[in-house]
């Protein structure tokens, strides 16, 4: 008959079945970027089920075999200067290697295709380029290729990341490995900038003769070469046999298998038909637990669950409504409910381990006593509605479910309206209806531009306000040096004025980054980012 | 035959141009901008009106509407606005994939279906007609995503006997497909099969009870001729009814079917565009499945006048 363990796995299979009804909503689906990767940080790092943590306890990497990955989302478009989607990386990273990479637990810039930068003045960024390298098309990688890549970022018509780029003047080629880009302001968030969908290269050769495309064949100088893509069913790629670090990757490829439904990608991890599931819902952490093949690594990331108060009118113009509505929800149950613990109270818009994260920002006890005084202060003392919107995804919902038995002790209802983000954006956004909209922050490698988009009046994802004084100088001080310990403190000044002071968002969870893999898998690191990277994976025999 | 063939195909031709409204109506009705979700969230109103254009989203929606239909009748169902594959590549592509499952899932119910009917209508009232209609109500009762979790869990994960997500062409290669399309198509049948059986029970309860089954139990035709050759071949029509809803009813679960046993069919094609908001996508897969209904009715009509001579169309109406 069945093994004792069968059995528990049947059981813990059934329960988790029963809670499948709520997953089906899926929420990892919609293109856009908050949308889909909502959510998340924790701040523990451990594995479950398996042997150790994953890196340097796992020995000598070897060579050979294909990584099956479950990617949780479409892959709409391969080029990474047009799609939106923060779903695509996973795969973008295997092609294209960025200019800048990020050291995986702080987010600190390291040295990618670029082996070293500076700001000879606060107007101008060089980079030293790494020689030898070529794309996967043969051509070389070298300073003007790095110009041919900033400036289609700039003026490709469709470029999703002109707005990344938008401090940049002009970029001179200085010689063939050096390149100087001149900068319209300062701006110290660059070399991050350039750790993502910015700074991955594309091979101008074949991006000038394939046009549009060019997503469907990309070329970079990434680990491993495009090989073929069906819309929302794979996308493979093989090794590059030139790459770049000597003797890797150490994959022959990588197959990404798109299952969007995480109870079906958690049968498929289980039943050994994928080695890597990319992220796992907490509720499956229990199966994964029950099985000795199974590796789980959690690990913070900068996702965040988050509401965007609408400060351009009532309620929330006034300080007192928005500072009582965050003494009105307690982080540390929320975290338990959506995340099982897993994840990080927020207070501010970085989780603890990122290096700019402001420590002396509070975080809001939950204290209902003292919302209903601010609110009666601010001239509401019988308490009041707050419209909601709230995306439609299966965590922000829990979320605010969880919200509205909290509030209602402080005497604020929530009255909440679920939609998706494609209807709720323009509706909170563009035709002011309600007064908060619940939907997650996935997180920016650099985190001027976190703060720019959620902070600045100007900003593509608020709508105009009254700043606090002195907001905007305290955002240009952000990146008006690279040196990073100022940096730190223009941070932590920022987050004063806006977060502890003007209280100007409602910052709930950071969502804690699971992936579940094989026994077999090895070297794999998760970034505080929230995107992995399964580059430097090998497999054991 | 002439003249029931043109007329088969005049409503044919309505029934399309119908859906087609309803169709594109109802995608005029749904709330969400793609031009929002092709932009991305950095998108300036600019861009996304840039793309509202290039889109066509800006045009009278009779406009839009007859530049739709006029592509539609030349083969072109035009295409996604997400990925800018053509619509009917994705169709062609997960189509047999959902009808391999569909059609198993059929057979199942058939070979179950039917059999089971007949026996509870033999011995009605007896022990086992209970059982069968225990198992029929259960059938019905059963939400169809759960029953493929619980088989899944069984047969792949805990037993290991069979792989738990994804799909292998009948074509391609006929062992692998049969394994891994075994739990989809018992998942579809077990409902289907509560269905057939019922009414296979109940048309042949009547059948068994009517003048010329007691005339040829008189007569001293064997029982199994009786129950088998006559009786059953008059249940049949009611049952070929039930059969037409079961298809469609079918086509329509699979969508949660696929979901759970990840396979890229239809369903999921189409519920990946509607969280996209792809437009395109949605309408030229819901106009295949429309067409799919009809076609399947249209062969209903032809097996109908097959089972009972009274129902042919005249020569000359």
């Amino acid at each position: 008959m069945l093994s004792n363990k069968s059995k528990r796995r049947f059981v813990a299979s059934m329960l988790a079945s029963i809670l499948v009804v709520a997953a089906c909503g899926s929420d990892e689906t919609s293109s856009s970027g908050s949308s889909a990767s909502t959510t998340g940080g924790p701040s523990s790092e451990s594995t479950t089920g398996g042997s150790a943590t994953a890196t340097a306890a796992d020995g000598e990497p070897q060579q050979g075999g294909i990584l099956r990955v479950v990617q949780p989302s479409n892959v709409a478009n391969l080029d990474p200067h047009i799609g939106v989607a923060g779903t695509e990386h996973y795969v973008l990273y295997t092609i294209f290697d960025r200019l800048i990479e990020f050291e995986p637990k702080t987010l600190t810039p390291e040295p990618g295709l670029a082996t070293s930068w500076s700001y000879p003045d606060p107007m101008t960024l060089e980079m030293r380029l790494e020689e030898g390298v070529t794309f996967h098309d043969g051509t070389p990688f070298d300073a003007a290729a790095v110009k041919y890549n900033i400036e289609r970022g700039l003026n490709h018509p469709d470029s999703s990341i002109k707005s990344d780029l938008a401090s940049i003047d002009s970029v001179e080629v200085v010689d063939d490995y050096t390149v100087r880009v001149l900068l319209n302001r300062p701006d110290s968030a660059l070399p991050l900038t350039f750790s993502d969908r910015a700074g991955m290269m594309v091979s101008p050769t074949a991006a000038e003769e394939l046009g549009d495309e060019f997503t469907r064949n990309p070329v970079g100088t990434g680990p491993f070469v495009f090989e073929s893509a069906v819309p929302n069913e794979n996308v493979t790629v093989r090794r590059f046999d030139n790459y770049r670090k000597e003797g890797q990757p150490y994959l022959d490829g990588v197959d990404f298998s798109i299952i969007t439904e995480s109870r079906t990608a958690a049968n498929a991890l289980l039943s050994g038909q994928q080695d890597f599931l990319i992220q796992t819902d907490v509720a499956d952490l229990d199966q994964f637990e029950s099985s000795d093949d199974i590796e789980t690594v959690i690990s913070p990331s900068l996702a965040l669950n988050r509401c965007s108060l609408a400060l351009d009118r009532d309620p929330f113009s006034n300080l007192l409504v928005r500072e009582a509505i965050n003494y009105a929800i307690d982080r540390d149950a929320i975290n338990q409910v959506v995340y099982g613990g897993l994840g990080e109270p927020a207070a501010a818009l970085l989780p603890s381990a990122h290096w700019a994260y402001p420590a002396d920002i509070p975080i809001y006890p939950y204290d209902p006593e003292n919302a209903k005084e601010l609110l009666a202060e601010a001239g509401y003392p019988d308490g009041i509605t707050i419209e909601t919107f709230v995306v439609a995804s299966e965590r922000d919902r829990k979320m605010v479910e969880v919200m509205q038995a909290q509030t209602s002790k402080a005497g604020v209802t929530l009255d909440v309206q679920v939609l998706d983000h494609a209807e709720a954006l323009p509706a909170f956004r563009e035709r002011g209806e309600r007064d908060m909209y619940c939907v997650g922050w996935s997180g920016r490698p650099d985190p001027y531009q976190t703060y720019a988009a959620l902070f600045s009046s100007d900003s593509a994802y608020a709508n105009p306000y009254d700043e606090p004084a002195g907001l905007a100088d305290l955002l240009a001080a952000t990146i008006a040096t690279d040196d990073q310990d100022a940096r730190v403190g223009a941070f932590a000044e920022l987050s004063q004025l806006a977060i502890a002071e003007n209280h100007l968002n409602l910052n709930v969870v950071f969502r804690p980054g699971i992936q579940a893999f094989t026994s077999s898998v090895k070297g794999y690191t998760p970034n505080l980012y929230g995107k992995p990277i399964v580059n430097e994976i090998w497999l054991e025999e | 035959m002439f003249h029931t063939i043109r007329k088969r195909l005049f409503e044919f031709v309505m029934t399309m141009v119908v859906a087609s409204i309803v169709v594109f109506s109802l995608m005029q009705l749904v709330p969400g901008d793609p031009a929002t979700i092709v932009a991305g969230e950095t998108a300036t109103p600019e861009r996304i009106e840039e793309i509202r254009e290039e889109l066509g989203l800006n045009d009278p929606v009779y406009v839009q509407y007859f530049r739709w239909t006029g592509d539609v009748v030349q083969g072109d169902l035009g295409r996604s606005s997400i990925n800018e594959q053509p619509v009917l590549d994705a169709v062609l592509r997960t189509l047999p994939r959902t009808i391999q499952v569909v059609v198993a899932g059929l057979l199942i119910a058939i070979a179950l279906g039917v059999p089971l009917g007949v026996l509870a209508a033999v011995k009605n009232n007896s022990p086992t007609d209970g059982i069968i209609r225990v198992l029929s109500t259960a059938g019905l009762a059963i939400p169809s995503f759960w029953l493929g979790l619980m088989l899944l869990s069984f047969f792949a994960l805990t037993l290991d006997w069979l792989p738990a997500t994804g799909f292998v062409s009948v074509f391609d290669d006929p062992v692998e497909a049969f394994k891994f399309t075994i739990l989809p198509a018992l998942t579809i049948g077990f409902s289907a099969m509560a269905a057939i059986s019922r009414q296979t029970r109940s048309a042949m309860i009547e059948a068994l009870r009517s003048d010329f089954v007691r005339t040829q139990r008189a007569m001293g035709v064997a029982e199994h001729s009786v129950v088998f050759r006559h009786a059953l071949k008059n249940a049949s029509i009611p049952l070929a009814t039930v059969l037409g809803l079961d298809v469609n009813r079918a086509i329509g679960g699979a969508v949660v079917i696929e979901s759970v046993f990840g396979i890229a069919g239809l369903g999921s094609v189409m519920v990946d565009a509607t969280q996209q908001r792809d437009f395109p996508v949605v309408q030229g897969v819901i106009l295949c499945v429309a067409a799919m209904v009809v076609v399947t009715n249209l062969l209903l009509d032809v097996t109908y006048t097959i089972l009972d001579p009274r129902m042919k169309t005249p020569a000359t109406a």
